[in-house]
Formats: structure tokens, C-alpha cells, sequence
């Protein structure tokens, strides 16, 4: 879809931009110290911690990936929301403390502690560089997805723009403004999502009527329109009605209840042979006023103040023909003359085709009986066909497809291709979902730019209530993904090409204020989250790696301006993953990062904390096999075949995306049996 | 404007307190890993039970989903709630 970029968004988001700047540099001054620098003097209030801690971790990905994901599909969504809230139970009962007691700067700190070994804080160094540039990728391509359709910039300004703020942030103040940059973020979030879901719940739901978009979209295709699509051969599972003007549009044949056969009106995207793109078989246009010779043959327009629509043919010297809607000439007009281009495009879809008692609206819902009646309505969903159609003259088209599902499918687990194994028989569909899950379930306590964040208060008992505040704002927000989600999906707004627009699109169709004001706080998502894994690697790099593996005598200024130096380097690296992997998707990324984290880290982590018999040689074998296990697994996956190297996934070695359930095991296998084996060593 | 936490620590670093919260997360933790395995495997296994009505004509998917994030807080408080307790308990001693 074409999006207008909104002014609005953009003076809210350069507001929010001034501000944390002009914070920063307020800040600047006063971090003088290392202690300061990367871990905020130790001195943030646990409060504001807690809200920080939000903010560092309800990413781009949880924001609009997991409401994009309950809008396309429903309940699945909400199973990333659920799994990434209990990671923090592992890390408020298990990590917190110690980590507190051992550690004063990284992760690696608290590993080493021990035995002051090198080896730990050289492997823990590489593990928190390499996890958090693997979590920066799609929080950066995520934020130049964000910027193209919100402000109106290539990906490429998106992504230098979002990482010369964020380096910015970070390298004048460090932890301390990455601090309230996070709090903003965090509060701004749950404050603003609770508003949308109060504006969802007060909408109710409704069965659209006579709205242009629904009498486009919805499967009522009646015979008479169909009849020409259905006495033409199939394409794939298609009929394809082409028009008088050559325009051709995709039907898929389905079954009402009642057993009478329908066309459900598709959507297309195609990219004919000479590099053209079709969208729903026209040129894809906004609408504006133009002179006629910047139109191309096939645009559809008006003559000013005039209502018949005409379809402009080919140029002829210095004149063009025109048609009107049924193909036939209608006469020619001067190229510079000035006319209306209508609007062509996807139209928006996410529609509630049918309420529990045939009612046309709810009116306002309360919380669970919106709930309750969505189960009992049915929806319209819609899917992308994983099959090109490549047609006769060549051109390859992507057919988008509604599905009419009902509301008991859509509030279970496994409507969506990724947890589509949940509903088929047999152990093996399944492995994928019980993988992630224990990903995101040890993940949280491994991530490196969260575990920093335990350094940046003043005891357990601070770091305890920030984490009880933590959960409490992650918790909540993730409860309103749910409302969000589904209110996306009804709310008649949403592209089909573009999942991770369900939330700003679902606030535009609120109102225009709370558009700009989500789409600046998805921005604000990323510069925060960002900022957290800068801080963290720069962290890494100056602690473990300078100093504690290299043994380099730093002078407390000296580890400030190397830190600075490690984070613009740090950003610059970001900038160009985030450009180079443009195509990738974003969601999956994030499950990968923390699979990765997980069977990095926390093998070494909990096997330190609860087996006294851990040896140094154990904990650096246990993440380096984690590690490199993990993002082996990874690299030979099918989705990685698919989205990264463009090659058949069926060719995939590993037999399912997500490693976490091998290479944890395998993690906490290597720590055991590596530390027995040099026990013996480490005693003597 | 800056909310800095200068009060002086509430909580002395006695080996027995240490002790004492470690079996006290550890407690918690396993109790939150049996609803969470619960919540795991009935979502792989049993979808029949996940589509049963529970509360307010809403399924037991969405209940058990809400109820996790619901318990996770209230455990969060619990455990803080006693580590604080306990290291009144040390202090007065």
C-alpha cells in the first residue's frame, strides 16, 4: 500500500528526537567516570529502572511484530507475548542477585568472578558482541520498514537516521541517558497502548456495511461478476477475470455453508516481464492533481470537475487517447492538460463478517466480552499464497486470499504458518513450537543489554523491585497485545502486504493524533532498545575484551573514550546490517537472537550459580558450543535457506528453524562434562 | 528532576540471607515452571481442552495465557516481598 506520509508523525517523532538529545547532552556533563558511563553511577532509582527496563526490552519486534502477528492470525501472536514475559521470572529468581553481587559492569564480570579468568571473559565478551549485533539487526531493519511508510524516507535514511540518533544518545551520556531515553520509551508504550485498546474496546465490534472498502473486499463476489471469471480456465487454484481494459483480477472459489459455490475476491501483486508492477491489475498510483503527460497508459482519471472516470491509452505526437470504463474510445486530450490520477492500490482489509446473533454492532465491550465475542463471530482473514503464478505473457504474480475464519480458530494456538504444527498429528510438527518457547523462556535472563541493566542500581533489594516494576509494565503491555491485535484485525485498516503496520494502521483508523503519536513511540521502540544493545557491546568490548582479556592497563577516562569509540564503531556496523539485510523478516530474527543468547549464556550461567563443581574451562567450552552450535543451527535452517540465501527450503539440513531445544541441552551437557573432566586439573 | 537512589542499603550481604533468597527464587522459579509446562504442553497436546469455555464465555487458552502474566507479577511481588522481610529478620538479629 501506498502510505501518505503523515506531518503529524513526523513533528512528534523530531519532538521526542530534540528531546532525548537535549537530555543526553544535560547528561554529558556529568558522566565523567566509567562507573557512570556504563552503568549509570550505580544510582538510577529502582523505580525508573524497572519503567527503563520496559523500555530496553518491548522492542519493535514485541510492539509490532506481535500485533501484526494476532491481526494476520490471532491467538499465535500472543504465545511470543507469553513466552517472552516468563523469561523474566528466570530472571528476577534466578539471575538478579548474583549477577548484582558478582558483577559490576557485564555479564562476563559476574561469569568471571570465580576465577578471574580471562578465557570466561574473553568467550562471554564474544557472546554479548555477537548476540547483540544479532538483536540490532531487526531492530534496525525494523526501524527503516518503520520510517519508509510513517515519514516518508528511503530504508536506507531510515536506518542512518535512527542509528546517528541512537550512536548520538549513547555516546554522550552512555548508560545514563540510554536510561531515561528507556524510561520515556517504556512509559510512553503501556501509557499509549492502554488508550488504544480503551479507544478498541469502546468501538466495539462491527459488521461493516455499505463501506466502500468492505463492498470491494468482501467475499460477496456475486455470480453475475464471477460468472466471466468462472468460465475461464483455472490459474492455480484462481479464475481470472480480465476486463475490457485488459485488467485482470483473481477469484478464489470457495463453499458457503450452505453449500452454494462463491468467488472470494483476491488481491494481487504482479511484476510483468518488463519490469512493470500491477497491483490488483493496474499501475500502482496515489491520487493527485498531474499534467496528463506524466501519466502512464492504463491510469485511471478524471477531468477537473467532472465525475466520469476514463482510462488513458496510448500517446499519439503531441495528443493521448483516452477510454472510458468499458474500453471504447472516448477521445483524445493535449498532454498538458492537468487532471485527476486516481488513487490505485491494495485496498485495506480486516473485517468482522458475521456477529454471534446476526447483530451489525456490539456497541462498547467490556475486556472479556470483547473477548468472548470475537470466539463467537467469524472473521475475515486474509493469507499470502506461497506460490507465484506465473501467467501466459509471462508476468509472475503474488495472490493475496481471504479466509473466512471463525472466531474459535482465531483464539487458538496454531493458525499461523509458523505454529501451523500444532494442529497436525505426531510429535516431530511440534518440536519448532516447544523450541521457541524454551528460548523465550531462558532467553530474557541471557540478554545482554537486560543484564546490564541490574549494574545501574544500588542493591539487590533495588534491583529485586525494579524487576517486580519490570514485570508489572511488561506484563501489562503484553495482556493489551491481545486487544490491540484484534482490534487491528477488525478494524478494516490493514495492508496485507505488511504485518508489522497492523498497530500504527489501527490507530489511524482511531484518529489521525493517535497515528503520529504511535508511529513516533515504534520509532521511539527502536532508538531505546538500540541504545540498551549498544551500550552493552561497547560495555563488552571495553571490560571484557580491552581490559580483561587483553590485560590493558585503562585509566578510568581512557575506558570512557574507548567505550565511545567501541559504541560508534558498534552503530556504524548496525547501520550496514540493517541496510544489507533489508528483505529479512523481522520477528524470526528476534526468536533466533534469543535462541542464540540462550544456549549461549545461560547454560554457564545457572550451572555457575547451582553446581559447585563448574569449571573455569567448562564455562568457557559451555558458551562457545552453545554459541557457535546455536547459530550454526540457525544459519542451515529452512527459514534461513528461504529468507537469506534465496535457495529451496526443502534443501534445509537441520529439520526445523528453531535450535533452542538441542543447543540449551547441548550447552548445559558441554559445562558438565567439560567440568568434569578438568575437575581433577582445578582442584590440584 | 533525576531520580537517583541515594538511601543507604537496606540489606547487609550475610551469607545465610544470600542463602536463604537463592532457595526462596529457586522455590518460586519451579513453581512458575510447572504452570509454565503445563501451559506448554497442553498447547502441543491437547487442543480440545485450550478451546473449552473457562470464565465469561472466553476459552481456557486466553485464561491460562492471562493467568501466567498474572502469576509471574504476583510471584515477583511475593519473593520481593519476602527477601525483604527476611532481611529485616537479619538485621534486627
Amino acid at each position: 500500500m501506498i502510505y501518505e506520509p503523515s506531518f503529524m508523525a513526523v513533528a512528534v517523532f523530531s519532538a521526542f528526537v530534540a528531546f532525548t538529545l537535549g537530555l543526553s547532552f544535560y547528561f554529558a556533563g556529568k558522566t565523567k567516570s566509567a562507573q557512570s558511563y556504563f552503568a549509570a553511577g550505580g544510582q538510577i532509582h529502582w523505580f525508573v529502572n524497572g519503567v527503563a527496563f520496559a523500555g530496553d526490552y518491548l522492542s519493535a519486534a514485541s510492539f509490532l511484530g506481535i500485533c501484526g502477528m494476532i491481526a494476520f492470525y490471532g491467538y499465535d501472536g500472543f504465545l511470543y507475548s507469553i513466552g517472552y514475559l516468563a523469561g523474566w521470572v528466570v530472571a528476577l529468581f534466578v539471575v538478579a542477585e548474583p549477577l548484582k553481587r558478582l558483577g559490576k559492569f557485564t555479564f562476563a564480570d559476574a561469569l568471571a568472578a570465580k576465577f578471574n579468568s580471562p578465557g570466561i571473559k574473553l568467550a562471554a565478551g564474544i557472546s554479548t558482541l555477537v548476540v547483540s549485533l544479532f538483536y540490532l539487526i531487526p531492530q534496525m531493519v525494523g526501524a527503516g520498514a518503520l520510517v519508509r511508510p510513517l515519514l516518508g524516507f528511503g530504508h536506507a535514511t531510515g536506518v542512518c537516521l535512527v542509528g546517528a540518533v541512537v550512536v548520538l544518545i549513547v555516546v554522550t551520556a552512555g548508560m545514563v541517558s540510554t536510561t531515561y531515553v528507556q524510561f520515556l520509551k517504556g512509559s510512553l508504550l503501556v501509557v499509549f497502548s492502554t488508550i488504544l485498546t480503551v479507544a478498541i474496546l469502546n468501538r466495539g465490534l462491527n459488521v461493516p456495511e455499505n463501506d466502500p472498502a468492505t463492498a470491494e473486499s468482501s467475499l460477496i463476489a456475486t455470480f453475475a461478476e464471477t460468472d466471466k471469471a468462472a468460465s475461464k480456465p483455472q490459474t492455480g487454484p484462481y479464475y481470472v477475470a480480465e476486463n475490457d481494459l485488459g485488467e485482470r483480477q483473481y477469484y478464489r472459489p470457495s463453499k458457503l455453508p450452505d453449500g452454494r459455490d462463491i468467488y472470494l475476491r483476491c488481491q494481487t501483486i504482479s511484476l510483468a516481464k518488463d519490469g512493470r508492477k500491477l497491483v490488483n491489475g493496474r499501475r500502482q498510483t496515489r491520487s493527485e492533481k498531474l499534467k496528463l503527460s506524466l501519466l502512464q497508459p492504463g491510469d485511471h482519471f478524471r477531468f477537473e470537475g467532472k465525475p466520469e472516470t476514463y482510462v488513458l491509452g496510448k500517446p499519439q505526437s503531441a495528443s493521448w487517447e483516452y477510454y472510458n470504463s468499458v474500453g471504447k474510445p472516448a477521445g483524445k486530450v493535449d498532454g498538458d492538460q492537468v487532471v485527476d490520477l486516481l488513487a490505485s492500490d491494495l485496498f485495506p482489509v480486516g473485517t468482522v463478517v458475521k456477529l454471534p446473533g446476526e447483530e451489525k454492532s456490539t456497541g462498547p465491550l467490556g475486556p472479556l466480552s470483547f473477548l468472548s465475542t470475537v470466539e463467537q463471530s467469524t472473521m475475515l482473514l486474509w493469507a499470502e499464497d506461497k506460490t507465484k503464478i506465473t501467467e501466459a505473457d509471462g508476468s509472475v504474480t503474488t495472490v493475496y486470499y481471504p479466509k473466512p475464519t471463525k472466531g474459535t480458530d482465531i483464539l487458538m494456538p496454531g493458525n499461523s504458518p509458523t505454529f501451523a504444527g500444532l494442529r497436525q498429528e505426531g510429535f516431530l510438527p511440534k518440536l519448532n513450537f516447544l523450541s521457541l518457547m524454551l528460548a523465550l523462556f531462558l532467553g530474557t535472563a541471557s540478554l545482554p543489554h537486560i543484564l546490564i541493566r541490574y549494574y545501574t542500581v544500588k542493591d539487590q533489594a533495588a534491583a529485586r523491585k525494579s524487576t517486580v516494576v519490570g514485570i508489572a509494565s511488561i506484563g501489562f503491555f503484553y495482556v493489551l497485545t491481545l486487544y490491540i491485535g484484534l482490534g487491528a484485525m477488525t478494524s478494516g485498516a490493514i495492508d496485507v502486504t505488511n504485518s508489522n503496520m497492523a498497530a500504527p494502521l489501527l490507530a489511524k483508523s482511531i484518529s489521525e493524533l493517535l497515528f503520529a503519536i504511535i508511529s513516533a513511540i515504534a520509532f521511539t521502540t527502536v532508538l531505546g532498545t538500540v541504545a540498551g544493545l549498544i551500550v552493552a557491546a561497547s560495555g563488552a568490548i571495553v571490560h571484557d575484551l580491552v581490559t580483561g582479556f587483553f590485560r590493558v592497563e585503562l585509566t578510568d577516562h581512557e575506558k570512557v573514550r574507548v567505550g565511545k569509540f567501541g559504541a560508534l564503531v558498534v552503530g556504524i556496523i548496525a547501520i550496514v546490517l540493517g541496510i544489507v539485510f533489508e528483505k529479512m523478516n523481522v520477528t524470526f530474527l528476534v526468536g533466533w537472537a534469543f535462541s542464540v543468547a540462550a544456549s549461549a549464556n545461560m547454560p554457564s550461567l545457572a550451572m555457575l550459580l547451582f553446581w559447585k563443581g563448574t569449571t573455569r574451562q567448562g564455562i568457557i567450552a559451555g558458551i562457545l558450543v552453545g554459541m557457535i552450535s546455536s547459530l550454526t543451527w540457525v544459519l542451515l535452517s529452512a527459514d534461513a535457506y528461504k529468507d537469506v540465501y534465496g535457495l529451496p527450503p526443502d534443501q534445509a539440513i537441520m529439520p526445523f528453524s528453531q535450535p533452542g531445544i538441542v543447543t540449551i541441552p547441548l550447552g548445559f551437557a558441554t559445562v558438565i562434562l567439560v567440568s568434569l573432566m578438568t575437575r581433577g586439573k582445578a582442584t590440584s | 528532576m533525576v531520580l537517583h537512589d541515594h538511601a543507604g542499603s537496606d540489606e547487609p550481604l550475610h551469607q545465610p540471607t544470600i542463602d536463604r533468597n537463592a532457595r526462596l527464587g529457586r522455590n518460586l522459579f519451579f513453581v512458575y515452571l510447572a504452570f509454565y509446562l503445563g501451559y506448554v504442553l497442553l498447547t502441543s497436546t491437547s487442543p480440545d481442552t485450550m478451546r473449552a469455555t473457562a470464565i465469561g464465555g472466553v476459552n481456557v487458552a486466553i485464561v491460562y495465557g492471562f493467568s501466567l502474566i498474572l502469576l509471574a507479577l504476583v510471584l515477583a511481588l511475593v519473593y520481593s516481598w519476602m527477601c525483604r522481610n527476611q532481611a529485616a529478620e537479619e538485621q534486627s538479629k
